[in-house]
């Protein structure tokens, strides 16, 4: 449709109201990642009295970035394909089929959401331990655990969004196909799927994200092998001194993955429904 | 009762996919090889320098008894729940570290191996100790403690001897009163642009965990304290009490404290102010390493000041530090008590003295040449002799450290906004923390 | 329960198709096929979910502390007296209840309404095509990538009384205030909390919004201008009900989720939250992990599943009918 002037002006200023918001909060990190120690903790100036670029040196050194780096990208990418998979199953079944105990199923996952996060905390590492001493699996302290754990976690979530948004597509789009002979879940996977695939990676985002920042169950669910980065970060307040522009440093050098991960499946986000796939 | 706890005990059992008789024990492995397994936690300026410290440490002891140790490294933020963790599943490691102050409440869950006479004499006797360090790691309880000290810390007082002979002043006094009077002094206006930037003491306001442990000590000499003959709590008692309110007036009334303070969640925030020049004195648990990272050398250590007169008992500090114990679950008791014994001897006491200036708390180690004797030493060992005393060894010593905490960080909050506090004011936060305690777990 | 749940069959949002136009040779094969499609996300959700939520609801009716976590399947059963203590008011820990719900119910729809307004407006104006758009895309984004703990303590800079931007800003530039304000301490924390917390939070709305514009077919917007109708008419009268489906599980969802925020609080404060700005996940935190009353901290936690449940229902209820009514 037409971009009238008023249009456009009322964008470029609720966007840069907007950016500005975001932008503040990650100034504030990026500018204290360049100021020597004593400055971070002083008074905040806009720009780096002293400009260093010590603490992206010696954050490397003060605790094992490159390990945490590499176990949260294992983790967090493992863990979110997996509870795609199961999500898009879980939720296609949910959305599309009719069958008994669909809801009681949906509400159950969806009650998950309700009970707080931390009082999980003892009885899953009470589970792990009962797991390994009977079946001989070992999921505390290992990469596993904690993938099982960030799966877990996300698929109620990813499940429920998932279902939102193929409700959203109209049934006739599968039927069309299952006429040429393919079965529901065929039709499902070749036509719809590919319609929702901006849903999908929303969902996948937001998963890999919430593994990504999680400190309280990696802290207990991992070693000094497996510790993830949102954990490793906070070594870097010690009983002696916390490197705050250290601390700022890795939050920006870890953002970077992440950064290009969110440039490259941006256009995904944006490419679903071309317009007139469905009528 | 006992059928409902049955049927939920088959019930998650059932729910694991498994029978109830399949709880299967490994058996005992032989002696040659053992490794064990060893939950450390961050002492030193991180846990690189942890590691690098510990691993000749430990070396030695596989050299020495043939037993392989594998450590790990925990920051105190994430270990709590860690340490919970492995308590309520009996999943854990075979030796842990733990906060003194965590001692008794974990001794409680009878997690822990009790060293009686065989096992302590393995370590090496009782008698191996400082008689303070063994008693705060509950050395008196009967059937002999759960854990051992490791190293001990003492908080005591640093000033800067440039600001101080700037203002005209040698060293800071010992008694409350002129301390306050010689931090008055010391609270300027450097710049003369009307607003103070030079405070005379500096004090993380804004941590529940320091303050705990200042209103301890400082309750102490008010005679007041967190639990009673009987052990039961009395987090509100009128030492305690006083002592929140000349506390909080450091602040709010004599000025000498900023009232900025009140945010700063770590002892390490006034490391950095010290080291900045923005505070004149602190109290601080062994900031040296701090101090000596910075390249910051205008400093010296003293005492905390004591109330004149006093009413109850010159305590400066608590006696902090680790304590060490074995996981009951383990399956090398012996090898876990080798260790336990490594490391309370005069050698590994020496090294943590020299490595991380944290006291020993074998009483040989004190006259060992393997120790160097810097002036810190000789102050922190007059210190944890005279002037500290143990944490409460209470039941409830762990919550009493969070509520009481946690009390006094909204005292000094509400003293920042508000001024000077009522003794009224205060005794009603600390009847409630204290009404709390008693309802506690 | 079992009523709860049949009460809320006919209003699920993905409810069967209402015609019966399925042929009915598939039937038999639908209903294994559901069961299979469901196991995985079955098995995960009942082991490392569902049997460590019962176990939490468990422990609300037991004596739990530090005498018996060990051997915590012999603690000692107490009915609902952690209920009781948690729900009487003229107790220490009763007093707390009530008002930390009350404050977590004000913090998420502050949060919840300004992250959706945020969202829907950032992804509204960004899924058009203009120059910039993708570069704005991945910064929106990014406070989300930040790891919260982070976030955090960037805010706790920011806001810090004598050192921070905030001040600086609005004293030293702006002579807006005498005296330095408080943000963190105070009544003054809960709106650094909310603040924090929006921006944290937007970001995923922005991401679920963005995703769900591109559901809308461009041919509906071509229909509606040609009717005359003004973009703002067009937001709410095409846009807004085009991704109705997907907007009420986020809202939902989100609710949830902010309801239960225990990061940004834990990190802006410390492991003790001024009394003004506790939510009822620190809370929590407090009566299980602070005084090792894992009982009161799970009858705490199992009244508020039973509130969020019933909200949940109702929720669902109300709004989820209307978009089976759209679709059938």
């Amino acid at each position: 449709m037409r971009e009238t002037l008023s249009f456009k002006a009322v964008r470029a200023v609720v966007l840069t109201v907007i950016t500005g918001i975001v932008l503040l909060p990650l100034y504030v990190v990026l500018v204290s990642s360049f100021k020597p120690l004593r400055d971070v903790s002083g008074p905040f100036t806009w720009l780096p009295e002293t400009f260093t670029i010590e603490p992206y040196i010696q954050m490397w050194s003060t605790i094992p970035l490159a390990k945490y780096l590499f176990n949260s990208l294992i983790v967090t990418t493992l863990s979110t394909a997996l509870a795609l998979v199961i999500a898009v199953l879980a939720a296609f079944a949910l959305a599309r089929l009719r069958w008994r105990g669909q809801r009681s199923f949906s509400l159950l996952v969806l009650s998950t959401q309700m009970f707080p996060g931390i009082l999980f905390l003892l009885p899953l590492y009470l589970i792990f331990t009962q797991i390994q001493r009977t079946i001989g699996i070992q999921l505390n302290g290992n990469y596993a655990g904690l993938i099982i754990t960030y799966m877990t976690f996300s698929v109620p979530f990813a499940t429920w969004m998932l279902m939102g948004f193929f409700a959203s597509i109209p049934d006739e789009l599968e039927e069309a196909a299952m006429i040429d002979g393919t079965t529901r879940l065929g039709a499902f996977l070749r036509v719809v799927l590919p319609v929702v695939r901006p849903g999908i990676v929303a969902v996948g985002v937001f998963t890999f994200l919430n593994g990504w920042g999680e400190v309280l169950f990696a802290s207990v669910l991992t070693t000094s092998d497996t510790r993830t980065l949102a954990v490793g970060l906070q070594a870097f307040s010690s009983q002696v001194d916390v490197r705050w522009n250290e601390m700022m440093a890795a939050s920006i050098v870890i953002s970077l993955p992440v950064l290009i991960a969110f440039l490259l499946v941006q256009r995904h986000l944006v490419q679903g429904l071309a317009a007139g796939a469905v009528k | 009762m006992k059928q409902h706890r049955r049927a939920i005990a088959l019930l998650a059992t059932a729910a694991l996919g498994v029978t109830a008789l399949t709880s299967c024990t490994a058996a005992p492995s032989d002696d040659e090889d053992v490794t064990i397994t060893w939950w450390a936690t961050n002492l030193a300026s991180s846990i690189q320098r942890d590691e690098e410290i510990l691993t000749p440490i430990l070396e030695r002891f596989t050299e020495e008894t043939g037993i392989k140790v594998e450590f790990e490294v925990n920051t105190w933020a994430d270990y709590y729940n860690k340490v919970l963790g492995a308590v309520s599943s009996g999943e854990g490691p075979d030796v842990m570290s733990v906060g003194t102050t965590w001692t008794q409440t974990l001794a409680d869950t009878g997690a822990f191996l009790q060293l009686d006479g065989t096992r302590m004499d393995a370590i090496g006797g009782a008698d191996k100790f400082v008689p303070a360090s063994i008693a705060a790691a509950g050395g008196d309880a009967e059937g002999g403690p759960s854990f051992l000290p490791m190293v001990n810390g003492v908080t005591n007082l640093w000033y800067n001897p440039a600001m101080f002979a700037e203002a005209g002043l040698t060293e800071p006094p010992a008694d409350l009163d002129s301390f306050v009077e010689v931090a008055k002094q010391l609270t300027i206006d450097t710049d003369g642009d009307g607003s103070i930037d030079q405070w005379g003491l500096g004090y993380p306001a804004g941590s529940a965990q320091e303050l705990s442990h200042t209103i301890f000590a400082f309750g102490r000499q008010y005679g007041g304290e967190m639990f009673d003959k009987d052990g039961e709590p009395t987090l509100d008692a009128d030492g305690i009490v006083e002592a929140a309110k000349s506390l909080t007036d450091l602040m709010a009334a004599e000025g000498i404290v900023s009232t900025a303070d009140v945010e700063s969640t770590q002892s390490q925030d006034m490391y950095q102010e010290f080291i900045d020049g923005r505070v004149a004195m602190i109290w601080g648990a062994n900031p040296v390493p701090a101090f000596r990272d910075a390249g910051f050398e205008d400093y010296a250590p003293g005492y905390i000041p004591v109330i004149e007169p006093l009413i109850g008992d010159p305590i400066q500090t608590h006696i902090a530090g680790v304590n060490i114990g074995v996981f009951a679950e383990t399956k090398h008791e012996e090898a876990a008590l080798e260790l336990m014994r490594y490391l309370t001897d005069v050698e590994t006491q020496a090294d943590f003295w020299n490595e991380l200036e944290l006291l020993p708390t074998n009483a040989e180690a004190y006259d060992s040449g393997a120790v160097e004797k810097t002036e810190a030493f000789e102050i922190y060992s007059d210190i944890l002799a005279n002037h500290a005393d143990t944490f409460p060894l209470n039941s409830k010593t762990g919550q009493a450290e969070t509520l009481i905490g946690d009390a006094m960080k909204q005292l000094f909050a509400r003293a920042a906004l508000e001024g000077p506090l009522s003794e009224a004011a205060i005794r009603e936060v600390l009847e409630q923390a204290n009404t709390q305690l008693i309802a506690a777990g | 329960m079992s009523t709860l749940i049949q009460e809320a069959r006919p209003s699920t949002p993905a409810g069967p198709p209402a015609k019966g136009n399925q042929p009915t040779r598939r039937r038999r094969r639908r209903n294994v096929l559901p069961y299979v499609l469901v196991l995985p996300a079955l098995i995960a959700e009942l082991f490392i979910h569902i049997i460590p939520m019962g176990l939490g609801i468990w422990i609300a009716f037991l004596s739990l502390n530090q005498l018996s976590i060990r051997n915590w399947i012999n603690a000692d059963f107490i009915g609902f007296t952690n209920f009781l203590n948690g729900l009487n008011p003229t107790t220490a820990i009763g007093s707390q209840f009530f008002g930390t719900l009350g404050r977590t119910a004000v913090y998420t729809v502050l949060v919840l309404g300004f992250s959706w307004a945020l969202g829907t407006a950032a992804a509204y104006f960004l899924n058009a095509r203009f120059r910039g758009r993708a570069v704005l895309r991945t910064l929106y984004l990014l406070p989300y990538a930040l790891p919260v703990f982070v976030s955090a303590i960037a805010f706790a800079f920011m806001f810090n009384q004598r050192d921070g931007i905030i001040n600086k800003i609005l004293v030293d530039d702006l002579h807006l205030f005498a005296d330095r304000p408080f943000w963190l301490i105070g009544s003054n924390a809960f709106v650094v909390l909310v603040i924090a917390s929006i921006w944290t939070t937007w970001p995923f709305a922005f991401l679920l919004q963005l995703a769900a514009l591109q559901t809308v077919p461009e041919d509906v917007y071509e229909a509606a201008s040609l009717d005359g109708a003004g973009r703002i008419r067009q937001f709410f009268d095409v846009t807004l009900p085009m991704i109705r489906a997907s907007n009420v599980v986020m809202l939902l969802l989100m609710f949830l989720a902010t309801f239960n925020q225990f990061t940004v609080p834990f990190v802006l404060f410390g492991p003790s939250a001024p009394s003004e700005s506790l939510l009822i996940s620190p809370l929590i935190y407090q009566f299980s992990f602070g005084t090792w009353n894992f009982g009161l901290g799970g009858a705490v936690s199992t009244m508020l599943l039973v509130l969020l449940f019933v909200v949940s229902l109702i929720y669902i209820r109300l709004v989820m009918p209307k978009e089976r009514i759209r679709r059938a």
